[in-house]
């Protein structure tokens, strides 16, 4: 199996509806029900079809987003960075207290079943799990049939603060992280600290061959720091190779090799 | 605080006072002689400490400052491979690797050098470097992984950087009060880049270099990589033309001692967990293509 991955395209919001609200006020409590005792932290690689919707075919779905949930007694945080044009996008942050699920910003929480996020397909998709034990890799079926999803799920390390990771509500002030759009929550890295002065260098240095002299070239550092890799290119760099999380999809199955027309008398299979 | 400045500036004294103890005088007066060297042994290891609280405290800020003079050294030195997709690969290679236990506060970048050595780099701040030397013996994408790896941990664990405020009072001429020192500022910065890159030419420690071999298995094992790719391109290095790993190899521990270090790095891993891809393939088709 070979997938590529792309940029997701926007996911169209479904329209609110009271059904809507049901079917997720449903997903949501069993969510809470399935939510297991004790600590515990995961991480989940998220594949969706292209254009949305159901496909026939896992080589169908294209890396769509990440997912990390941490969990405790019957309280859950979930992060989820969908992709969007090329890159993860800022967070969405859910947190459930014994007041249920809530959607939480830098200005406070909101219920998340009256939020916008709620109406996302995406984000129903995660939300509808399994929140406790699931398999490293699985396909979520569509409602009639057909791939909605594939999932990788990997164990995270389970080592959180509680009373940070389910706080309701973001760090205000920040540095590089809230500026990237990352939570300060999960593990991140920040690319916006780089520093204001050119680049200098020495002329002479010490080496164990001896004194040498150098043209330092300062050009030579700004033309590394102008190189880029996207996060789906990462993605897809890592699935080519079946590096993890993707070491838990299936192995391609062999290519039947091309049969030649077989000689009159010939018995099929043998060797010469 | 720097705890392994201070065991460097505390543990000879340590040692030469204990050894000072054994050695010891007439019985009677042993009790008191060897409580009053312990008394100072105390002092002296007090003092390394007060020492070590006032290294000059160096920010991610400045060692970012420091790395890119540093860098744009190296880069001098040696020259850089301006190719786009050969730069991609080390890069993404490197970020496979360097998001296993990333620093959050900066940022990595990979470059190649243009250069028949084997060698690779890494300058603080998160700038690491590979020859095309290095590259040329490699037979698959995990041995630059490890060699990236072994680099990253010189990054993540500030070596260059705690060699600079290990140096910064001699070397650098620095007496004010350590937290008044803005290390970047025009006083300091080209003599911190320049006891930076010497540290860095010249060697690191046998600690340091063994603890990167070390962190490059565990690092590329975590990434699904075969976890002996460090130890496959250290055995090579005895492979190589003189001339072409002179200087890593004088800058190094001995390849054997590197190779029985790693063999303990390897075993303190259960089989399952040492990764095992290689992507030969796609390093002949990416990483060797030019």
């Amino acid at each position: 199996m070979r997938i590529a991955i792309i940029a997701l395209a926007a996911v169209p919001l479904i329209a609110p509806s009271l059904a809507a609200q049901e079917d997720l006020a449903g997903i949501l409590v069993e969510r809470r029900e399935g939510v297991p005792a004790g600590k515990r932290a995961f991480e989940e690689t998220w594949l969706l079809p292209a254009a949305g919707g159901v496909v026939s075919s896992a080589d169908e779905t294209r890396f769509a987003g990440r997912v990390s949930v941490f969990q405790q007694g019957s309280k859950e945080r979930i992060e989820i960075r969908p992709v969007e044009e090329g890159a993860l996008g800022d967070p969405i942050v859910i947190v459930s207290d014994d007041g249920g699920y809530h959607l939480v910003t830098r200005v406070g929480a909101t219920p998340f079943a009256t939020s916008a996020p709620a109406r996302d397909p995406f984000v129903q998709l995660v939300l509808t799990g399994p929140a406790g034990a699931a398999p490293p890799h699985r396909i979520v079926p569509g409602p009639g049939g057909g791939v909605a999803a594939v999932v990788l799920r990997s164990e995270g390390r389970a080592a959180f603060d509680p009373d940070e990771a389910f706080e309701l509500r973001l760090p205000q002030v920040g540095g590089g992280l809230l500026r990237t759009g990352l939570s300060s929550f999960s593990a991140a890295q920040n690319t916006e600290v780089t520093a204001s002065a050119g680049a200098r260098g020495v002329d002479q240095v010490r080496t164990a061959n001896g004194t040498v002299s150098v043209t330092p070239d300062p050009a030579a550092v700004e033309w590394m720091e102008a190189r880029r890799v996207s996060p789906v290119e990462f993605e897809t760099f890592k699935m080519e190779a079946r590096l993890p999380p993707y070491d838990a999809l299936p192995e391609e199955p062999a290519e039947e090799p091309a049969t030649e027309p077989q000689a009159a008398g010939t018995a099929v299979g043998s060797s010469p | 605080m720097n705890g392994r400045l201070v065991r460097r500036l505390a543990s000879p004294a340590l040692a030469a006072l204990a050894a000072l103890a054994l050695t010891g005088t007439a019985a009677p007066a042993r009790g008191q002689i060897l409580d009053r060297i312990l008394e100072k042994a105390e002092k002296v290891k007090e003092t390394a400490e007060k020492v070590g609280t006032a290294v000059v405290p160096i920010s991610t800020e400045q060692e970012i400052e420091i790395g890119r003079g540093i860098a744009a050294t190296i880069a001098g030195h040696y020259g850089l491979v301006r190719d786009s997709l050969l730069t991609e690969y080390v890069t993404l290679v490197g970020l496979t690797v360097a998001v296993i236990d990333p620093r959050p506060d900066i940022a990595y970048r990979f470059a190649v050098l243009d250069s028949d050595e084997v060698n690779a780099f890494a300058a603080p701040g998160g700038y690491v470097f590979v020859t095309r030397g290095a590259i040329a013996i490699m037979e698959d994408e995990s041995m630059l992984a490890g060699v990236l790896a072994h680099e990253l941990s010189h990054v993540n664990r500030r070596d260059i950087i705690e060699e600079i405020q290990s140096k910064a009072r001699t070397a650098l001429g620095i007496e004010e009060a350590a937290e008044r020192v803005d290390i970047t500022g025009e006083e300091y910065l080209q003599k911190a880049i320049e006891t930076g890159a010497s540290a860095l030419f010249m060697g690191l420690s046998r600690e340091d270099e063994l603890e990167a071999d070390a962190y490059s298995v565990r690092t590329t094992a975590a990434a699904g990589y075969d976890a002996t790719a460090i130890r496959r391109f250290v055995s090579r290095l005895d492979r190589a033309a003189e001339e072409e790993v002179s200087l890593l190899k004088k800058t190094h521990p001995d390849v054997d001692d590197r190779l029985a270090a790693l063999d303990r790095a390897l075993a303190a891993i259960p089989a399952a967990e040492r990764g095992d891809v290689t992507a030969a393939a796609r390093f002949q088709d990416r990483g060797m293509h030019r």
